[in-house]
């Protein structure tokens, strides 16, 4: 599938020599546009849409260590700018994604951050075990903040000492980047990010979806519970983006509803390193291209030539 | 299949009944569509509606692109609102097409009213060499006359159903799947497109009890339509086992026996 855009305006021309480049503890990423987990599949549906290695990294979708089918019934609900899911981690189990979606990755030249969605200490301790070995995984995104399963993963989002040993283990047990991705519906977010830092943790993802609820007035039932993304939770993650940076030095990856490249401008000058697009690319799958396009011509026009010294530049 | 992303203009946006439309565009994609295969489509410039909405390729030729559809909500009523020269995006050509490289002896489509839009490219396709009748489900009388009227270029044979119909009708009174019941003449395969609940009756009324082999396009919410978000899934059974499958990717037409009915 080659997917061909007619018609739109993407920036070319280039003046100033930029460097785009970004850093996240040891890892260096040619860009700071990521996609987010669980919006871009495995990187197969959207490598045919556009050359995936223009990207900063591809997240992977939530692994698990055995295959899950994900929640029964209505999954997906769209809101005015907005869209709550509730797809509970359908995903191919971390021994499938090894033998059947490295090798993908591999030749389209990704880099590639894996998902990590665990439902015990154990289970993530043996999903990133699995994982060690493989070269294209740069680092792992320590999903503890999806809403759309029983039980499991929001929990570390809720409990300090759980949280804390997680990553403590996690951490004895590899060398690549460890990024947790918070939750901004569980307590208070800004400790929790604090722990990650002193768990020597390499950065934070600000943030998983937000819980949502929509009821139907007809037949007053629950329509949908679940994770609001998109443009809706764009300011709210924002100033969350603002209120962790003050508090924490590591570095912030910004997910939260991405939907140009102002939105994606406003989050790097807030002091996210790096920022994923997520719920996004649905509604335009070269959305993150158009965004690293959007970005180079913001620094032109700005007359920044390298990437690193807008972000953070805006403080509260 | 190269799949297009393109900014389109409209060429035409024509009412064939009090709520049914058919859309024609610009066609950018190099390839043919596939019978079955489908658009995901969205208003230029627009975060609202937010997601993009699944239609199907209703015809093409190859400068023009159509899909015929039915108000029922807030995109499909903008939609209805466009005029000739407004730009609409489509995202195309998705989905698993109808099996079109048999031959059938006898070969019965069944369309829930504007199931017909998921089924007019592979009846064209069809039609020649194949005995093929269409059976279609209306709500009025001025709906099945204005659709029949609308169909007639395609010179096949149409057995209409009309749920409501006024006084004496020439039509059959009732739904699609009580006309079908009634036929004493079977099929090969039967084919079919439309809600939910038709296509529930129509398998466990006709094609289970008759074990006629049937392939049904099948209707989800979606958001991306390429398979990457998860969101379309419908239960299907595989060799055994019972799994979620992608309604844009692996679908949206599926062997009618491995649906798994709710
Ligand atoms: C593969 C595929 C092909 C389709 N082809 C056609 C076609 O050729 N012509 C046509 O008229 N329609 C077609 N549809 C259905 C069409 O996508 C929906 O009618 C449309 O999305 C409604 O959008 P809306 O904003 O107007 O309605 P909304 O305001 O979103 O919703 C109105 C009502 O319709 C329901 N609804 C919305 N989207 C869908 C959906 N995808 N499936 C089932 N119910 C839905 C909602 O739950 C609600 O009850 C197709 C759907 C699929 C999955
Ligand atoms: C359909 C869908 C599936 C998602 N699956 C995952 C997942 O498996 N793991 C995860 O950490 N986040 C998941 N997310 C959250 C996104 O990665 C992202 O953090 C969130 O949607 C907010 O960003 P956005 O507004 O740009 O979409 C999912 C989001 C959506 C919409
Ligand atoms: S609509 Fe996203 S997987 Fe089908």
């Amino acid at each position: 599938m080659l997917i061909i855009s007619c018609g739109n305006d993407r920036s070319k021309g280039v003046r100033l020599k930029l460097n785009l480049k970004i850093k996240i503890g040891k890892a260096e990423f040619k860009n700071p546009v990521f996609t987010a987990s669980g919006t871009f599949g495995y990187g197969e549906e959207y490598a045919d849409v556009f050359d995936i290695s223009k990207l900063g990294a591809v997240i992977t979708k939530g692994l698990t260590l055995k295959e899950r089918e994900g929640n029964e019934g209505l999954r997906i609900h769209e809101v005015p700018c907005g869209l709550i899911n509730r797809i509970g981690l359908q995903n191919v189990g971390v021994d499938d994604f090894i033998k059947e979606k490295t090798h993908f990755l591999k030749e389209q030249n990704a880099a590639v951050i894996a998902n990590v969605a665990g439902f015990s200490e154990n289970e993530f301790y043996s999903i990133i075990r699995k994982l060690e070995g493989q070269d294209i995984i740069k680092g792992y995104e320590i999903n503890v903040s999806c809403p759309n399963v029983k039980k499991g993963g929001i929990e570390f989002s809720n409990d300090k000492t759980l949280f804390k040993n997680l990553l403590k283990t996690l951490r004895k047990e590899t060398k690549k980047i460890l990024i947790v991705k918070l939750s901004p519906s569980a307590g208070n977010i800004i400790n929790f990010a604090g722990i990650a830092q002193d768990e020597g943790c390499n950065a934070v993802t600000v943030a998983n979806t937000f819980k949502s609820a929509v009821i139907d007035t007809r037949k007053q039932k629950i329509k949908i519970r679940g994770g609001l993304s998109g443009p809706a939770v764009f300011p709210a993650v924002l100033n969350l983006v603002l209120e962790i940076k003050k508090a924490v030095k590591i570095p912030v990856i910004a997910s939260g509803g991405i939907y140009n490249p102002d939105t994606a401008i406003q989050f790097l000058l807030a002091g996210a390193t790096a920022v994923q697009i997520g719920t996004a690319n649905f509604i335009d799958p070269m959305i993150s291209i158009s965004i690293i396009d959007g970005i180079k011509k913001y620094m032109q026009e700005q007359k920044i030539n390298d990437i690193n010294s807008i972000i953070g530049k805006v403080k509260i | 299949m190269k799949k297009i992303l393109s900014t389109s203009r409209i060429i035409e946006n024509r009412k064939i009944t009090d709520d049914t439309f058919l859309m024609k565009f610009e066609n950018r994609n190099p390839d043919k569509p596939l019978p079955g295969q489908f658009l995901n489509i969205k208003f230029k410039d627009h975060l609202d509606p937010f997601l993009r909405r699944p239609f199907a390729v209703f015809d093409f030729d190859r400068k023009t692109l159509s899909i015929l559809y039915k108000v029922v909500g807030r995109t499909t009523s903008m939609l209805s609102q466009l005029q000739k020269n407004d730009l609409i995006e489509y995202l195309g050509f998705l989905g698993e097409p109808f099996d079109r490289d048999r031959t059938f002896n006898k070969l019965w489509v069944v369309a829930g009213g504007i199931g017909i839009g998921g089924l007019h490219l592979f009846i064209k396709n069809m039609k020649q060499n194949n005995d093929l009748e269409l059976f279609i489900g209306f709500n009025t009388e001025e709906e099945a006359d204005a659709f029949i009227r609308f169909l007639k270029p395609l010179h096949i044979r149409i057995n209409a159903a009309v749920m409501d119909p006024k006084g004496k009708s020439k039509y059959f009174k009732g739904n699609i799947v009580k006309l079908l019941k009634k036929e004493t003449k079977r099929c090969d395969t039967l084919f079919a497109c439309g809600p939910e609940l038709m296509l529930k009756s129509l398998y466990s009324d006709i094609i289970q009890k008759k074990r006629i082999p049937a392939y049904f396009s099948m209707d989800a919410i979606m958001a991306c339509g390429i398979g990457s978000c998860m969101g379309c899934t419908i239960k299907i059974k595989e060799k055994g086992l019972t799994r979620f499958k992608r309604v844009c990717k692996e679908g949206p037409v599926f062997n009618a026996d491995h649906i798994v009915w709710e």
